[in-house]
């Protein structure tokens, strides 16, 4: 039985470094801030992202939930290193730092997808 | 003036002088009419400087009988001169002497006994250098110009049995003097002896008429008079010392205008009256010049008055008893007063009985005027002047004592013993005294009397705003001149007393005031408050007052209070009130007092609009048991105790012991801008402390909803946001700025008992905020920072900072559900946990988060935890090959769990944490969203195998995917080994962990 265990054991392990060694080859690309400014509206809602170069700064809002541009408390800095787009995020009230960083996979003039960590995509159409 | 009647007089006398002269003549010479014609006219030629014509002179025993006579016909004297009316000075028809002839024969005395004139008529003249024509006679070479005394003892013996002038027309002109004289139809008849000491003499005067005008030195009238058929008849006999006598004047008919007045006006001749009749029986000392009047009588047209005393001459001096004969009647008498001394009157309707006793004992000189005293008594008058009054006053009576002195400086003042006059339904009543009668009368009187305030509403000035009713019982003492109650100088009056007033219903500018029973004690000036113009104390029961945004009862008021004066200026007071049980009506606020201090002091400005501006109070007030009924509170606010000082700057609240809804509470502190806040110019500032043994915050917090916003502009955005009619989300006042400093011993606050509650409230221009507030629930110590904005109705705002310390993760996920939903796993734990949460969001009008604005950051702290059975855990384990995880209870343990945590949206993301039950030690990292996806990683970092085993949680987290990924965080918690992204994620761990702790006390 022991010996069974431990093969289990040596099985469960190699398995999992196979699998952790079989990631896909991935394309990166290089975005650049002209790129990212502007409007973009997110695909089949009404969330809006604004990114302004000058200052690199940006709000995001969503008028569904009634909550206007100039209302917003999620306003950013950004930046945008290759393919990683970084926010942080201090908020209107506790002046904390909240990042949070996509990976773009595609942009356009009038198109924008990105991805998160856990590989949930976001797709953007540029509103102005 | 006087040298012209010396001249008159001298030549007169002269005349005389030369009739003796004559009848001598005759009598020693001549008998013969031509013969004595010749000789007057030849001596005339040479006594007399002017021309003289004697037409016929005959000697009579019959005219004259039994006394010798010469009787003389036509005599003209003709002295022409420049200026004069007329050449001829005197005309006499007929001049006869007659002379005692017994003395003559037999003594050789010439004794005149008559003198009789008949037909003269006489143009004398007087040039203004004083020269006249009929200064006709030398003056004798010895004549003395000195001042002679004149004695009565030095006359000699005269025994005159007839002086007779008969139809005597004289016209005199004098420039010198400004006088014009004119008598008509004048007959002079005098009989009488002087003889050693002894006088006996009747005296008649008749004219016709007489007139007499004088002017002054530019030619302006300042007399004019005519007297028409007047009588005087005087008769005196006896000893110089002791003349018994009596004068008759009587005088019918007469015109005298002094000035441009006419002392006898219109009414007064025309009266069917005669004009003056004067009965004077006397007993005169002629040697001392006294006179001693017996029961005399003056009338002037109806108006008899007696007299009788003693009067001296040279200096005058008297001692006079006059009585009205009867009482006179004022109002037919001042229609015969000359129009100037009645103007007063002009537009009245005055009467009354006036009897009058005085005396007037003193000397007239250019300083001096006798002293009167006199007592006046007023009997059914009546008094109307509709310009001043618009009824009539009647029952007027009244008994007064003067005394006038009308001397230079002299002083004159009245004893009103009684004086009561009667209107509608006012009766008064004064007594006192009055001084300085001629000149600013001054007045020191009592007076009562019950008035309606109708009544007296006339006799104050038509710019005191009062209106209204009540019934006035007035006890009041007064010391004023009239010149001030004339101008209603009230800063120059004395006065004070009582005020009774019954059924009040009156209105003064904008205050109402009403009761059954007001005392009113006045002191003028003011003694207790000291600058004042004038103490009121008022006391009564059920004073209803309504004033600008404010009515209310107070059953017994005692209100003592200082006014300025309100003639000059808007009312201004300083005050004591204390009134009882009281109801009130404050703009819409009702409120029930059960007693009520004031203590202060106001200035009224009625250009104002807001109240507490129109009032400017400086009040210190002390409340007890009122109860306050707000229309934007559902709740009564009731105040056991309630004391504050206001001041147009500041309102120092120095205890509020408040019991609202379910919650009780003291307040203290001050607030600030409460006058210009109700302007909407400045926001309101407070600082208050706010103590309480329990608040039900849910509760207040609905109540105070929205107060300081317009109702309506709420309601607008209301419908522009479309709320739900059940939403009733909570509006932070505007336009203030309030910081409660709060120490509440139990509350409940969104459905949690909380205990302890120690912290800053804020509200600030619609943004509240608790600044560390710190409590107790649970048994946990908790801390809470929070700020809450209310811009739109459906648009709310929260951001939070909240620290829960040592609390039992159940009862946390009990008391927030919503920390379940941030932290899914945490409910797999069992354990105390320190919880900071620092987060914001909108919120709708619901309370309910906008999740697309939520932003916030976690972090858990706990040890010594018990994992709860849970199948996820469970599949975890089983795919790591756990075993030998549980302890001996069959229990998973955590020795310590440190998650931080990040949530953005929907999303929440746990950053990497260490998790060490028994031999094992875990990492896990990972996001979810509120809609329940997750992506998690578990990976294996220690066991006994030493084996790196990497899970995916991914999926529904209520039924996950459970599978092998791969190994991410061997080297994150090896610093050697640790890469860039380890470096960060760690520090980001540290940043969110140090933010969220570092507001904790």
């Amino acid at each position: 039985m022991k010996m069974k265990r431990h093969i289990h054991i040596i099985l469960f392990a190699v398995g999992a470094m196979l699998a952790a060694s079989c990631g896909k080859s991935e394309v990166h690309i290089n975005v650049s801030d002209d790129q990212l400014e502007g409007l973009w509206q997110k695909n089949d809602t009404q969330e809006y992202w604004r990114y302004v170069v000058d200052g690199h700064t940006g709000v995001t809002w969503d008028l569904a939930e009634d909550i206007t541009e100039e209302e917003s408390n999620l306003t950013f800095t950004w930046s945008v290193n290759g393919d990683v787009l970084r926010h942080i995020f201090t908020g209107a009230q506790n002046n904390q730092a909240i990042p949070k960083v996509y990976t773009v996979k595609e942009i356009s003039s009038t198109a924008m997808t990105w991805t998160d960590e856990y590989g949930i995509t976001h797709k953007f159409t540029k509103a102005e | 003036m006087k040298k012209g009647w010396k001249i008159a007089l001298i030549s007169l006398g002269s005349l005389l002088g030369l009739v003796v002269v004559v009848v001598a003549v005759a009598l020693w010479l001549v008998f013969t009419p031509s013969q004595l014609t010749k000789i007057v006219n030849k001596l005339a030629g040479e006594y007399v400087l002017a021309e003289t014509h004697f037409e016929s002179v005959d000697l009579t025993l019959f005219k004259t009988f039994p006394d010798a006579g010469l009787k003389v016909g036509k005599v003209y004297i003709v002295n022409p001169m420049e200026g004069a009316p007329s050449d001829t000075v005197a005309s006499i028809g007929s001049l006869t002497v007659g002379v005692d002839v017994k003395r003559f024969l037999k003594e050789n005395e010439v004794i005149v006994h008559q003198v009789l004139l008949d037909d003269v008529q006489a143009e004398l003249y007087m040039d203004k250098e004083g020269r006249s024509n009929f200064d006709i006679f030398p003056k004798s070479d010895d004549e003395d110009t000195t001042k002679s005394t004149f004695s009565l003892d030095s006359l000699p013996n005269i025994d005159l049995k007839k002086i007779k002038i008969s139809n005597l027309d004289a016209h005199l002109l004098n420039v010198q003097g400004g006088m014009d004289a004119t008598v008509d139809d004048f007959g002079l008849k005098v009989v009488g002896t002087l003889q050693t000491g002894m006088v006996d003499a009747n005296l008649d005067i008749e004219s016709g008429g007489i007139a007499l005008a004088m002017s002054d030195s530019t030619g302006a009238t300042t007399l004019a008079a005519t007297l028409r058929d007047l009588d005087v008849e005087l008769k005196g006999s006896g000893n110089l010392d002791a003349v018994d006598g009596k004068l008759k004047l009587k005088v019918k008919h007469a015109t005298a205008k002094v000035g441009e007045t006419d002392m006898v006006n219109t009414a007064l001749q025309e009266s069917k009256h005669e004009l003056l009749t004067l009965s004077a029986p006397f007993k005169a000392d002629l040697r001392q010049m006294k006179i001693q009047l017996d029961e005399s009588k003056l009338k002037l047209d109806n108006y008899a008055l007696g007299f009788k005393g003693d009067v001296r001459l040279d200096p005058m001096a008297v001692d006079v008893a006059l009585a009205t004969d009867g009482a006179w009647q004022v109002e037919p008498l001042l229609k015969i007063v000359p129009e100037q001394f009645v103007s007063f009157a002009k537009d009245m309707d005055v009467d009354a009985k006036v009897e009058l006793q005085a005396t007037a004992v003193g000397t007239l000189t250019d300083s001096t005027m006798p002293l009167i005293d006199a007592q006046v008594k007023l009997a059914d008058g009546r008094f109307y002047m509709p310009k001043s009054l618009p009824y009539k006053i009647n029952k007027i009576n009244g008994d007064i004592d003067a005394h006038l002195d009308m001397g230079k400086g002299g002083v004159s003042h009245a004893v009103i013993k009684n004086f009561k006059a009667h209107t509608r339904s006012t009766d008064v009543s004064i007594t006192g005294r009055a001084d300085d009668l001629l000149g600013d009368i001054h007045v020191d009187a009592a007076i009562k009397g019950s008035m309606p305030l109708a009544d007296a509403m006339p006799m104050l000035p038509d710019t005191m705003p009062l209106s209204g009713n009540a019934d006035i019982a007035l006890d009041m003492k007064v010391n004023t001149a009239m010149s001030s109650l004339q101008n209603m100088a009230l800063e120059k009056m004395k006065a004070s007393g009582t005020l009774k007033l019954k059924n009040v219903d009156v209105t003064y500018d904008s205050i109402h005031a009403e009761a059954p029973n007001l005392d009113i004690a006045l002191q003028l000036p003011a003694k207790e408050h000291k600058g004042r113009l004038a103490d009121a104390h008022i006391t009564g029961k059920g004073l209803k007052v309504e004033m600008p945004g404010m009515n209310g009862t107070l059953e017994t008021p005692d209100i003592n209070v200082g006014v300025n004066n309100p003639m000059k200026e808007q009312i201004a007071a300083s005050f004591e009130i204390a009134v009882g049980e009281t109801e009130a009506n404050i703009d819409s606020m009702m409120v029930s007092l059960g007693a009520l201090e004031l203590k202060g002091s106001m200035r009224m400005d009625s250009t104002q609009s807001n109240p507490l501006k129109q009032f400017n109070p400086v009040v210190d007030i002390d409340m007890h048991s009122a109860v306050l009924y707000m229309p934007v509170l559902p709740d009564a606010v009731r105040l056991s105790q309630f004391t504050f000082a206001y001041s147009p700057e500041t309102c120092e609240l120095s205890t509020a012991e408040v019991k609202l809804g379910h919650s009780d509470f003291q307040l203290y502190g001050t607030v600030e801008n409460l006058e210009q806040w109700i302007d909407k110019k400045e926001i309101l500032r407070a600082d208050l402390n706010f103590t309480s043994s329990y608040a039900d915050v849910d509760q207040l917090m609905d109540m105070f909803s929205g107060m300081g916003s317009d109702a309506d502009t709420i309601e607008q955005m209301r419908e522009e946001d479309n709320v739900p009619a059940e939403a009733n989300p909570f509006i932070v006042p505007k336009d203030v700025d309030i910081t409660l400093h709060t120490h509440i011993q139990r509350s409940v606050a969104f459905g949690n008992d909380l205990n302890d509650v120690a912290g800053a409230l804020t509200i600030n221009d619609g943004v509240a905020v608790l600044d560390q507030m710190g409590f107790v629930c649970k048994a946990a110590t908790m801390q809470l920072t929070a700020l809450y904005k209310s811009p739109r109705p459906n648009n709310l705002f929260v951001g939070l900072d909240f620290h829960l310390l040592d609390i039992q993760i159940d009862e946390l996920l009990d008391m927030i559900p919503a920390v379940d939903t941030l932290v899914p796993m945490l409910a797999a734990f069992n354990g105390n946990a320190n919880f900071h949460l620092a987060g914001e969001s909108f919120l709708d009008a619901k309370y309910q988060p906008k999740m697309s604005s939520l932003l916030g950051s976690a972090a858990i702290s706990g040890k010594d935890l018990v994992v709860m059975d849970n199948s996820t855990i469970s599949q975890i384990a089983k795919l790591m090959q756990f075993k030998s995880w549980k302890d001996k209870d069959n229990k998973i343990k955590i020795d310590s769990l440190d998650v931080e945590m990040t949530c953005f949206r929907k999303e929440i993301e746990v950053f990497p944490f260490l998790l060490n039950i028994g031999k094992y030690q875990l990492c896990a990292s990972g996001k979810h969203t509120l809609d329940n996806n997750c992506g998690y990683h578990v990976e294996l970092l220690k066991n006994p195998l030493m084996a790196k085993v990497g899970v995916d949680v991914r999926g529904n987290l209520s039924s996950p995917k459970i599978s092998l990924g791969e190994v991410r965080y061997a080297d994150l918690y090896k610093p050697e080994k640790q890469g860039v992204v380890e470096k960060q994620t760690l520090e980001l761990k540290r940043m969110i962990r140090e933010a969220l702790e570092a507001n904790v006390r």
